[in-house]
Protein backbone atom coordinates (compact mmCIF):
# COMPACT_ATOMS: atom_id res chain seq x y z
CA UNK A 1 0.00 0.00 0.00
CA UNK A 2 1.77 3.75 -1.19
CA UNK A 3 0.91 6.23 1.46
CA UNK A 4 2.57 9.51 2.80
CA UNK A 5 2.77 8.27 6.55
CA UNK A 6 4.28 12.01 8.30
CA UNK A 7 2.97 15.07 6.25
CA UNK A 8 0.53 16.40 8.45
CA UNK A 9 1.88 17.37 11.84
CA UNK A 10 1.94 20.29 13.97
CA UNK A 11 2.34 20.85 17.85
CA UNK A 12 1.51 23.27 19.47
CA UNK A 13 2.95 24.91 22.91
CA UNK A 14 -0.32 25.22 24.91
CA UNK A 15 1.17 27.23 28.24
CA UNK A 16 4.37 24.90 28.02
CA UNK A 17 2.70 21.86 27.28
CA UNK A 18 3.24 20.42 23.59
CA UNK A 19 0.51 19.20 21.91
CA UNK A 20 0.61 17.52 18.62
CA UNK A 21 -1.72 16.89 15.65
CA UNK A 22 -0.41 13.79 13.82
CA UNK A 23 -1.91 12.57 10.97
CA UNK A 24 -1.92 10.34 7.65
CA UNK A 25 -2.12 12.38 4.44
CA UNK A 26 -3.58 9.85 2.75
CA UNK A 27 -7.42 9.47 4.67
CA UNK A 28 -7.04 12.78 6.51
CA UNK A 29 -7.30 11.09 9.93
CA UNK A 30 -5.43 12.35 12.53
CA UNK A 31 -4.40 11.66 16.20
CA UNK A 32 -4.27 14.31 18.62
CA UNK A 33 -1.53 13.32 21.25
CA UNK A 34 -2.18 15.01 24.55
CA UNK A 35 -4.86 17.29 25.77
CA UNK A 36 -3.76 19.32 28.76
CA UNK A 37 -6.22 21.82 27.23
CA UNK A 38 -8.81 22.50 25.24
CA UNK A 39 -7.78 24.86 22.62
CA UNK A 40 -9.50 26.92 20.21
CA UNK A 41 -6.05 27.11 17.47
CA UNK A 42 -6.20 23.08 17.53
CA UNK A 43 -9.60 22.75 16.38
CA UNK A 44 -9.09 26.02 13.42
CA UNK A 45 -6.15 23.56 12.38
CA UNK A 46 -7.84 20.78 12.61
CA UNK A 47 -10.39 22.21 10.34
CA UNK A 48 -8.49 24.05 8.01
CA UNK A 49 -6.65 20.70 7.04
CA UNK A 50 -9.54 19.06 6.51
CA UNK A 51 -8.67 16.82 9.22
CA UNK A 52 -10.63 14.15 10.93
CA UNK A 53 -9.37 13.83 14.47
CA UNK A 54 -10.22 10.11 15.07
CA UNK A 55 -7.93 9.20 18.43
CA UNK A 56 -6.78 11.29 21.65
CA UNK A 57 -3.51 9.25 22.84
CA UNK A 58 -2.82 10.45 26.33
CA UNK A 59 0.58 9.62 27.30
CA UNK A 60 0.20 9.50 31.22
CA UNK A 61 -2.19 11.16 33.17
CA UNK A 62 -0.81 14.05 34.83
CA UNK A 63 -3.33 17.39 34.52
CA UNK A 64 -1.52 19.24 32.16
CA UNK A 65 -1.81 16.62 29.69
CA UNK A 66 -5.12 15.70 29.64
CA UNK A 67 -7.34 18.13 31.87
CA UNK A 68 -9.03 19.01 28.31
CA UNK A 69 -9.54 15.75 27.06
CA UNK A 70 -13.58 15.49 27.50
CA UNK A 71 -13.59 19.14 25.55
CA UNK A 72 -11.43 17.57 22.86
CA UNK A 73 -13.01 14.22 22.79
CA UNK A 74 -16.64 15.83 22.66
CA UNK A 75 -15.18 18.70 19.81
CA UNK A 76 -13.95 16.22 17.33
CA UNK A 77 -16.20 12.78 18.47
CA UNK A 78 -12.84 11.07 18.95
CA UNK A 79 -11.90 7.89 20.79
CA UNK A 80 -9.47 8.49 23.56
CA UNK A 81 -6.65 5.44 24.46
CA UNK A 82 -4.65 5.49 27.56
CA UNK A 83 -2.62 3.60 29.42
CA UNK A 84 -5.02 3.84 32.74
CA UNK A 85 -8.65 3.89 32.90
CA UNK A 86 -9.63 7.54 34.03
CA UNK A 87 -6.62 9.74 33.80
CA UNK A 88 -7.89 12.76 35.00
CA UNK A 89 -11.33 11.36 36.17
CA UNK A 90 -12.28 10.82 32.47
CA UNK A 91 -13.28 7.33 31.34
CA UNK A 92 -11.21 6.33 27.99
CA UNK A 93 -12.29 3.88 25.33
CA UNK A 94 -9.38 1.78 25.34
CA UNK A 95 -6.44 0.94 27.87
CA UNK A 96 -3.16 0.01 25.70
CA UNK A 97 0.20 -1.02 27.01
CA UNK A 98 3.43 -2.04 25.78
CA UNK A 99 3.49 -3.69 22.60
CA UNK A 100 -0.43 -2.84 21.72
CA UNK A 101 -0.81 -1.02 18.39
CA UNK A 102 -2.47 2.50 17.32
CA UNK A 103 -3.99 2.91 13.80
CA UNK A 104 -3.85 6.19 12.43
CA UNK A 105 -4.90 6.03 8.82
CA UNK A 106 -3.03 3.95 7.19
CA UNK A 107 -0.22 4.86 10.21
CA UNK A 108 0.51 2.29 12.41
CA UNK A 109 2.08 3.46 15.93
CA UNK A 110 3.61 0.92 18.14
CA UNK A 111 3.21 1.73 22.12
CA UNK A 112 5.89 1.38 24.59
CA UNK A 113 5.75 1.23 27.90
CA UNK A 114 8.05 4.33 29.66
CA UNK A 115 6.93 4.69 32.99
CA UNK A 116 8.92 6.14 35.80
CA UNK A 117 7.71 10.04 35.99
CA UNK A 118 4.18 8.40 36.29
CA UNK A 119 3.04 4.91 37.23
CA UNK A 120 2.65 4.15 33.99
CA UNK A 121 3.52 6.49 31.04
CA UNK A 122 3.76 5.62 27.36
CA UNK A 123 5.41 6.71 24.31
CA UNK A 124 3.98 6.29 20.67
CA UNK A 125 6.73 5.50 17.85
CA UNK A 126 5.44 5.95 14.10
CA UNK A 127 8.40 5.12 11.25
CA UNK A 128 10.90 8.18 12.04
CA UNK A 129 9.18 9.59 15.03
CA UNK A 130 7.99 8.95 18.81
CA UNK A 131 5.46 11.26 20.67
CA UNK A 132 7.65 11.06 24.50
CA UNK A 133 5.11 12.53 26.65
CA UNK A 134 7.60 13.25 29.77
CA UNK A 135 9.61 10.52 30.31
CA UNK A 136 12.67 11.74 27.84
CA UNK A 137 12.92 15.64 26.65
CA UNK A 138 15.60 17.43 24.23
CA UNK A 139 18.53 17.25 27.19
CA UNK A 140 16.92 16.06 29.78
CA UNK A 141 14.14 13.48 31.87
CA UNK A 142 10.91 13.66 33.57
CA UNK A 143 11.14 14.41 37.06
CA UNK A 144 10.52 11.41 39.28
CA UNK A 145 9.99 11.19 42.88
CA UNK A 146 12.43 7.66 43.91
CA UNK A 147 15.36 6.53 42.67
CA UNK A 148 13.47 3.70 41.71
CA UNK A 149 11.60 5.19 39.52
CA UNK A 150 14.22 7.12 38.18
CA UNK A 151 16.00 4.09 37.47
CA UNK A 152 12.86 2.58 35.46
CA UNK A 153 12.39 5.51 33.50
CA UNK A 154 16.41 5.28 32.49
CA UNK A 155 16.17 1.77 31.66
CA UNK A 156 13.08 2.13 29.78
CA UNK A 157 14.07 5.15 27.58
CA UNK A 158 17.90 3.23 27.01
CA UNK A 159 15.59 0.19 25.67
CA UNK A 160 12.65 1.85 23.84
CA UNK A 161 13.76 5.10 22.48
CA UNK A 162 17.08 5.38 22.35
CA UNK A 163 17.53 1.89 20.70
CA UNK A 164 15.36 3.65 17.56
CA UNK A 165 17.72 4.69 14.51
CA UNK A 166 19.54 7.99 15.15
CA UNK A 167 17.57 10.46 12.79
CA UNK A 168 14.22 8.89 14.70
CA UNK A 169 12.33 12.50 15.82
CA UNK A 170 11.44 12.49 19.08
CA UNK A 171 8.50 14.89 20.20
CA UNK A 172 8.02 15.55 23.80
CA UNK A 173 5.11 16.90 26.08
CA UNK A 174 7.48 19.45 26.89
CA UNK A 175 10.30 21.58 24.86
CA UNK A 176 11.36 21.56 21.83
CA UNK A 177 11.68 18.47 19.48
CA UNK A 178 14.82 16.46 19.19
CA UNK A 179 16.59 13.27 17.82
CA UNK A 180 17.65 9.66 19.10
CA UNK A 181 21.19 10.83 17.49
CA UNK A 182 21.37 14.11 19.62
CA UNK A 183 20.29 12.20 22.81
CA UNK A 184 22.48 9.48 22.87
CA UNK A 185 25.16 11.60 22.27
CA UNK A 186 24.72 14.51 24.57
CA UNK A 187 22.07 13.79 26.90
CA UNK A 188 23.52 14.90 30.22
CA UNK A 189 21.49 11.61 31.66
CA UNK A 190 22.68 9.13 29.23
CA UNK A 191 26.36 10.29 28.73
CA UNK A 192 29.45 10.84 30.74
CA UNK B 1 17.20 30.79 -3.95
CA UNK B 2 13.28 30.23 -2.25
CA UNK B 3 12.29 28.21 0.11
CA UNK B 4 11.62 24.80 -1.72
CA UNK B 5 14.98 25.36 -3.47
CA UNK B 6 16.44 25.58 -0.05
CA UNK B 7 15.10 22.47 1.60
CA UNK B 8 15.58 20.43 -1.79
CA UNK B 9 19.72 21.41 -1.73
CA UNK B 10 20.15 20.62 1.84
CA UNK B 11 18.09 16.95 0.95
CA UNK B 12 20.50 16.64 -1.92
CA UNK B 13 23.99 17.43 0.82
CA UNK B 14 24.29 20.76 -1.38
CA UNK B 15 27.20 23.05 -0.10
CA UNK B 16 25.34 25.97 1.05
CA UNK B 17 28.39 27.86 3.17
CA UNK B 18 28.22 31.66 2.75
CA UNK B 19 24.75 32.07 1.25
CA UNK B 20 22.24 34.63 2.18
CA UNK B 21 19.15 33.48 3.66
CA UNK B 22 18.19 36.68 5.28
CA UNK B 23 14.99 37.37 5.94
CA UNK B 24 13.54 34.09 4.97
CA UNK B 25 10.61 32.07 5.90
CA UNK B 26 12.45 28.73 6.81
CA UNK B 27 10.33 27.52 9.78
CA UNK B 28 9.54 23.87 10.37
CA UNK B 29 12.17 23.27 7.38
CA UNK B 30 14.67 20.31 7.30
CA UNK B 31 18.13 21.30 7.06
CA UNK B 32 19.66 18.70 9.77
CA UNK B 33 23.45 18.00 8.46
CA UNK B 34 23.42 20.52 5.92
CA UNK B 35 26.70 22.69 5.17
CA UNK B 36 25.40 26.56 6.01
CA UNK B 37 28.98 27.99 7.44
CA UNK B 38 29.20 31.45 7.20
CA UNK B 39 25.93 32.07 5.87
CA UNK B 40 23.19 35.16 6.33
CA UNK B 41 19.76 34.16 8.51
CA UNK B 42 19.49 37.30 9.98
CA UNK B 43 15.75 38.31 10.69
CA UNK B 44 14.95 35.11 8.90
CA UNK B 45 12.27 32.98 10.55
CA UNK B 46 13.83 29.49 12.17
CA UNK B 47 11.22 28.68 13.96
CA UNK B 48 11.06 24.77 14.66
CA UNK B 49 13.54 24.41 11.97
CA UNK B 50 15.71 21.92 12.03
CA UNK B 51 19.40 22.53 12.27
CA UNK B 52 20.69 19.50 13.91
CA UNK B 53 23.97 18.78 13.08
CA UNK B 54 23.96 21.08 10.85
CA UNK B 55 27.70 23.17 10.36
CA UNK B 56 26.86 26.49 11.14
CA UNK B 57 30.87 27.98 11.93
CA UNK B 58 30.41 31.59 11.65
CA UNK B 59 27.10 32.19 10.46
CA UNK B 60 24.91 34.79 11.55
CA UNK B 61 21.33 34.55 12.88
CA UNK B 62 21.23 38.35 14.18
CA UNK B 63 17.73 38.98 15.36
CA UNK B 64 16.43 35.94 13.77
CA UNK B 65 13.49 33.80 14.87
CA UNK B 66 14.80 30.47 16.22
CA UNK B 67 12.26 29.39 18.78
CA UNK B 68 11.90 26.03 18.94
CA UNK B 69 14.73 25.53 16.68
CA UNK B 70 16.79 21.93 16.63
CA UNK B 71 20.39 22.98 16.92
CA UNK B 72 21.10 20.17 18.94
CA UNK B 73 24.68 18.82 17.79
CA UNK B 74 25.26 21.44 15.82
CA UNK B 75 28.63 23.22 15.22
CA UNK B 76 28.01 26.84 15.67
CA UNK B 77 31.69 27.93 16.59
CA UNK B 78 31.41 31.66 16.40
CA UNK B 79 28.40 32.03 15.12
CA UNK B 80 26.61 35.65 15.60
CA UNK B 81 22.86 35.12 17.40
CA UNK B 82 22.81 38.68 18.48
CA UNK B 83 19.22 39.51 19.45
CA UNK B 84 18.19 36.36 18.05
CA UNK B 85 14.97 34.63 19.53
CA UNK B 86 16.30 31.16 20.68
CA UNK B 87 13.07 30.50 22.93
CA UNK B 88 12.68 26.82 23.96
CA UNK B 89 15.59 26.26 21.30
CA UNK B 90 16.93 22.91 21.61
CA UNK B 91 21.05 23.33 21.82
CA UNK B 92 21.62 20.32 23.65
CA UNK B 93 25.67 19.34 22.77
CA UNK B 94 26.29 22.21 20.23
CA UNK B 95 29.52 23.07 19.74
CA UNK B 96 29.55 27.24 19.61
CA UNK B 97 32.59 28.06 21.27
CA UNK B 98 33.00 32.12 20.54
CA UNK B 99 29.17 32.40 19.58
CA UNK B 100 27.57 35.35 20.30
CA UNK B 101 24.41 35.84 22.07
CA UNK B 102 24.44 39.16 23.23
CA UNK B 103 20.60 40.19 23.94
CA UNK B 104 19.71 36.74 22.26
CA UNK B 105 16.39 35.37 23.78
CA UNK B 106 17.26 31.74 25.36
CA UNK B 107 14.31 31.56 27.82
CA UNK B 108 13.50 27.80 28.83
CA UNK B 109 16.25 26.90 25.36
CA UNK B 110 18.13 23.50 26.39
CA UNK B 111 21.77 23.95 25.84
CA UNK B 112 22.84 20.85 27.70
CA UNK B 113 26.08 19.55 27.38
CA UNK B 114 26.98 22.36 24.95
CA UNK B 115 30.19 23.61 24.61
CA UNK B 116 29.75 27.62 25.05
CA UNK B 117 33.08 28.30 25.95
CA UNK B 118 33.90 31.87 25.44
CA UNK B 119 30.79 32.77 24.24
CA UNK B 120 28.90 36.30 25.61
CA UNK B 121 25.51 36.97 26.38
CA UNK B 122 25.26 40.81 27.56
CA UNK B 123 21.76 41.14 27.77
CA UNK B 124 20.47 37.99 27.12
CA UNK B 125 17.34 36.84 28.50
CA UNK B 126 18.30 33.20 30.61
CA UNK B 127 15.44 32.64 32.61
CA UNK B 128 15.23 28.97 33.32
CA UNK B 129 17.70 28.19 30.24
CA UNK B 130 18.83 24.64 31.21
CA UNK B 131 23.13 24.68 31.31
CA UNK B 132 23.24 21.35 32.60
CA UNK B 133 26.85 20.08 32.23
CA UNK B 134 27.16 22.70 29.48
CA UNK B 135 30.96 24.31 28.84
CA UNK B 136 30.63 28.01 29.71
CA UNK B 137 34.44 28.59 30.61
CA UNK B 138 35.60 32.01 29.74
CA UNK B 139 31.89 32.81 28.96
CA UNK B 140 30.56 36.57 29.68
CA UNK B 141 27.17 36.32 31.55
CA UNK B 142 27.68 39.81 33.56
CA UNK B 143 25.17 41.27 31.90
CA UNK B 144 22.56 38.16 31.33
CA UNK B 145 19.31 38.11 33.21
CA UNK B 146 16.95 35.49 34.64
CA UNK B 147 18.05 32.68 36.75
CA UNK B 148 18.96 29.65 34.95
CA UNK B 149 20.07 25.86 35.86
CA UNK B 150 23.80 25.44 36.03
CA UNK B 151 23.86 22.24 37.19
CA UNK B 152 26.62 20.93 36.83
CA UNK B 153 27.95 23.20 34.38
CA UNK B 154 32.02 24.61 33.48
CA UNK B 155 31.93 27.98 34.76
CA UNK B 156 35.83 27.94 35.41
CA UNK B 157 36.82 32.06 34.51
CA UNK B 158 33.10 32.38 33.53
CA UNK B 159 32.56 36.19 33.87
CA UNK B 160 29.16 35.83 36.58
Amino acid sequence: MSFKPFLLKVEMAIGEVNTFVFGCDETKEAVLIDAGKFEPSVVEYVRAEGLNVSTIFLTHDHGDHVAGVAECAKEFGAKVIAGTEKPGGYTVDTVVGHGDEVKVGNMVGRVVSTPGHTPVGLSLIFPGMVFSGDALFAGSVGGTKSDEDYAMQIEAIREYLLTLPDDTQIHSGHGPATTVSIEKRYNPFFVE
Amino acid sequence: MNRDEVIAAAARGDDLSGQDFSGMDLSNAKLSKANLKGSDFSDANLSRCWLDEANLKDALFTNADLSFAVLGGAHAEGADFTGANLQQGNLVGTQAAGALFDGADLYYARPGNANLESTSFDGANIQRTIFRRANLSGADLHGAEGTANFDRANLEGANQ
